[in-house]
């Protein structure tokens, strides 16, 4: 097969040198609060002018593949994503670290974060031209649904506490209406303020409500204390066969989730990540404490937000249609290396495309290797005091937005959703159902609108008339049935949904 | 072979002088990590030597800011950052492209129109066109007007064309495809993007002065929501421009209908124009433009623009924006500014904050 022909390519100096750079530049930007992947890829476009195609290629899709798993080290290490696509991870991840359990959830998230972006790689090598036909069978009705599917999760991340996390979803969705609509123009409520003209930004939502917030309560508890309560870090960085093989369906739920939803443009891993959690709550036994550090939860989240990686990049390869931001951005470096995104890159360039596909590949596991040394240093975080990390947090959310946007606006935003969480993380109201609320908003109210004016009116029976819709109706009806199937087991067994209402009613669970 | 091509064509981006030819494969490998330490040295002397600064009293005298309106990895961001290296060399000082997203572009803008010409003499903006006239719709209650710039030169333009399945064959043209929606009102669906792009003007002007031209039109937020719904068969007819469609077409999966263009379009002449089918000048793009601080010296506007001049007219970048299907078009005064005129009362006459209701 002409793939194994450049497989020996990849390992030159100068390629696998890229790998280490992209890697590195990937996982610092990935883990501070405010700056995401796409940044970091647009930083490092100018520098890949310089280099072959091929290698220009393999430094930024190594970069996206560790900035998405960059921004977990912070969402678990301090409930300060780094990133939209890592903040599920908060959840579990940073209530493992409260209980002294930090490297454990590293542990989880390196392998997870591994293997789902090895494996969404070999789905990017062998499954590309079908995927990619695939993905085309994607219209408003399917887009439409999935948003529905997404906002279910709505009740799967409210831990009980469905009516306030319904709530906070629906002031989500209410948020998400800001701005200027896209099939009038009109600048809907605005009051006036620049700042709402373009919309609120994910961004900066996602820094206010859990690291901005999360700073404010640093600073609001004792501050001598340490986050983790721990004095030292074990080494051990890889889990343990007896750890992954617990771990193994909600792991492999993950990935599935990721590598499924890489390949429908416009979802990507921020909505990935929310519907892996879901599933994965859903799908939880007697005993499992979502919510209080459960490591399930943490392995689904983080296997699906680097699952997404590689199949993100088929459409982009195959078709020339960029799923997502930094995939356009990818798209762009392409371009400029005279390279035109599409089937013909596999017939004309077959070197550049295969070397990349490689380079993807081999990248992912460098970032195990880049992650051991990285990951270590900044787990050294969770042994400083609150009094001193609380107000670092802050500022660095602060810079974070600034830098990543040079809009002041955006900072004041996020310093509103920042008080926001504080208050709703306190009271019970679900930061990540209105997180949920404000991503899928937007998608779910411009495919409506386009579904009603393409069906005249009519959708009903359009959408019934497409069999992947009818597929996600499905899943949404198993979804409900699965929602309301934790009710009949509290019923028989009344624990874990009981013990999580009563870790959310304590100030400070783990301490 | 096919690797020695793309090799020949990095060699050709850098430039004859930087990198001799060389056919052998080892010293080929050397070659790549030998310009590797040439590209990692050179970056960092801009960052630690002063040596590209000029002088204190000439001027720019520290770099310069590029500000783009919208976030990085866009099609504005991604021709001036390819652009910004050059204008370094130009300029003598470092060059620094700063996204400043926000408001539809008008965060940036706002500020530009507010810059001051001393403290901000090192600030070089840019503006989007026909983006910038969102402000010609009422209920935007914009303060600014065109005239609150000061506008330097031209950078670029990209028509708008009309595209459709290659394999569609109830229209292969403009002419057939206004038959077409003649004979069966509202059947033919749109891509677009938002209302008040360029793209949704093109459509808005065509539903506003010819005659029957019922169509619907979807909207999205960028190109690539667009092509899905077109290869899906979502949609029949995709607004786009010409830069982004080339490779659909060259590909075999669209065909084009028409350019929104004054004259037939160099890079795809036997296009028909939309005024040669109906009679209606519907010339509709994406442009951009370069700007400075109101009442900024004239020697120093004089610099910058001498600099633009000048890049805009090396090969070495054309080259690199052409494989981007981005069109380089630098004007400069009355030129710019009827072509700036032409453009507000084109979106005047289309009103498009009536179009959608």
């Amino acid at each position: 097969m002409e793939l194994f022909s450049y497989v020996t390519e990849i390992f030159s100096v100068f390629n696998l040198g890229a790998m280490l750079l992209g890697v590195t530049v990937g996982l610092v930007i990935g883990a501070i609060p405010g700056l995401n992947p796409p940044m970091a890829i647009a930083l490092l476009i100018p520098v890949s002018f310089q280099f072959p195609a091929e290698t220009a290629i393999i430094l930024l899709v190594s970069c996206y593949a560790a900035g998405i798993y960059g921004g977990s080290f912070s969402a678990i290490l301090l409930r300060a994503p780094g990133t939209s696509a890592s903040a599920a991870s908060a959840i579990e991840g940073y209530e493992m670290t409260k209980r002294g359990r930090a490297i454990e959830a590293i542990r989880i998230s390196t392998f997870a974060s591994v293997v789902g972006g090895v494996v969404s790689g070999l789905a990017l090598m062998f499954l590309a031209p079908p995927l990619a036909r695939f993905s085309l069978l994607f219209g408003p009705s399917e887009f439409f649904l999935i948003a529905l599917l997404g906002l279910l999760s709505i009740a799967a991340v409210s831990f009980g506490a469905l009516f306030r996390g319904l709530l906070a979803g629906f002031a989500g969705l209410l948020l998400a209406t800001f701005g200027t609509d896209l099939a009038s123009g009109f600048p809907r409520y605005t009051f006036g303020y620049i700042g709402f003209q373009g919309g609120i930004d994910i961004l900066p939502a996602i820094v206010g409500l859990f690291a901005f917030a999360q700073g404010l309560e640093l600073i609001s508890q004792n501050t001598e204390g340490t986050i983790s309560g721990v004095k030292k870090l074990s080494w051990n960085i890889w889990p343990r066969p007896s750890e992954i093989w617990r771990l193994r369906w909600s792991l492999v739920r993950g990935w599935v989730t990721g590598l499924v939803m890489g390949i429908i443009p416009a979802a990507g891993a921020s909505v990935a990540q929310w519907m892996a959690y879901a599933w994965e709550i859903s799908s939880g036994k007697p005993g499992d404490q979502f919510g209080r550090g459960e490591p399930k939860g943490l392995a689904a989240t983080e296997g699906s937000n680097n699952g997404v990686t590689g199949t993100s990049l088929i459409p982009m390869f195959v078709l020339g249609i960029p799923g997502g931001i930094s995939a356009a951005v990818i798209f762009g470096a392409l371009m400029v290396h005279g390279l035109q995104p599409g089937m013909q890159l596999f017939t004309a360039h077959p070197q550049v495309i295969y070397t990349v596909m490689w380079g993807f590949l081999i990248a992912n596991i460098l970032m195990a290797v880049v992650a051991a040394v990285l990951a270590r240093m900044i787990a050294y975080l969770t042994l400083v005091p609150r009094g001193i990390i609380g107000p670092l947090i802050l500022v660095f959310s602060v810079v974070g937005v600034y830098a990543g946007t040079n809009n002041i606006h955006n900072v004041w935003i996020m310093m509103g959703f920042g008080v926001v969480g504080y208050y709703a993380q306190r009271y019970n109201f679900s930061p990540a159902a209105m997180l949920l609320g404000l991503i899928l908003g937007p998608i779910a109210e411009n495919v409506f609108r386009n579904l009603i004016i393409i069906t005249d009116n009519n959708p009903i029976p359009y959408i019934m008339g497409r069999p992947i819709s009818l597929v996600i109706i499905a899943f949404i009806l198993a979804a409900i049935y699965f929602a309301f199937r934790p009710k009949l087991l509290q019923k028989r067994v009344p624990t874990d949904l009981d013990s999580v209402e009563q870790a959310k009613d304590a100030p400070e669970g783990g301490r | 072979m096919e690797k020695l091509g793309a090799w020949e064509e990095i060699r050709h981006a850098l430039g004859p002088h930087q990198l001799p030819r060389s056919e052998n494969t080892e010293e080929r490998t050397l070659m790549k990590r030998r310009n590797f330490l040439k590209v990692a040295a050179a970056s960092t002397a801009t960052l630690f030597t002063p040596s590209l600064v000029r002088a204190q009293n000439s001027f720019p005298n520290g770099p310069v800011q590029l500000i783009v309106p919208f976030d990085p990895g866009g099609g504005a961001d991604r021709s001036f950052r390819l652009m910004a290296p050059f204008l370094a060399q130009e300029l003598g000082v470092p060059v620094n492209v700063v996204n400043i997203a926000g408001g539809g572009g008008w965060v940036a803008w706002q500020q530009m129109a507010q810059w001051d010409p001393e403290r901000d003499d090192h600030m070089l903006g840019t503006m989007n066109f026909p983006h910038v006239f969102s402000y010609l719709d009422p209920r935007m209650q914009r303060q600014e007007t065109i005239e609150s710039f000061n506008l330097l030169a031209w950078h670029s333009l990209d028509p708008c064309v009309w595209c459709a399945r290659a394999d569609d064959d109830r229209f292969n043209d403009l002419t057939s495809l206004i038959e077409y929606v003649r004979a069966n009102p509202g059947d033919v669906v749109f891509s677009s993007t938002a209302v008040g792009s360029d793209d949704h003007m093109g459509i808005a002007f065509a539903q506003k002065f010819v005659d029957g031209f019922d169509v619907r039109t979807i909207f999205s937020n960028g190109d690539s929501q667009k092509i899905q719904e077109i290869l899906g068969g979502v949609s029949d007819v995709i607004a786009a421009n010409v830069g982004y469609m080339t490779s659909f077409v060259d590909s075999g999966e669209l065909k084009w209908l028409t350019v929104l263009n004054s004259e037939r379009y160099e890079l795809i002449p036997d296009v028909e124009t939309f005024e040669e089918v109906t009679g209606e000048e519907n010339v509709s793009f994406a442009g951009r433009c370069f700007l400075v601080a109101n009442g900024l010296a004239e020697e120093k506007r004089a610099v910058y623009l001498q600099a633009i001049e000048k890049v805009l007219q090396n090969p070495d970048y054309i080259a690199q924006e052409q494989a981007m299907q981005n069109n380089l078009m630098f004007l400069v005064g009355d030129e710019m500014n009827s072509l700036i005129d032409q453009t507000r009362r084109y979106v005047e006459s289309v009103e498009f904050w009536e179009a959608n209701g």
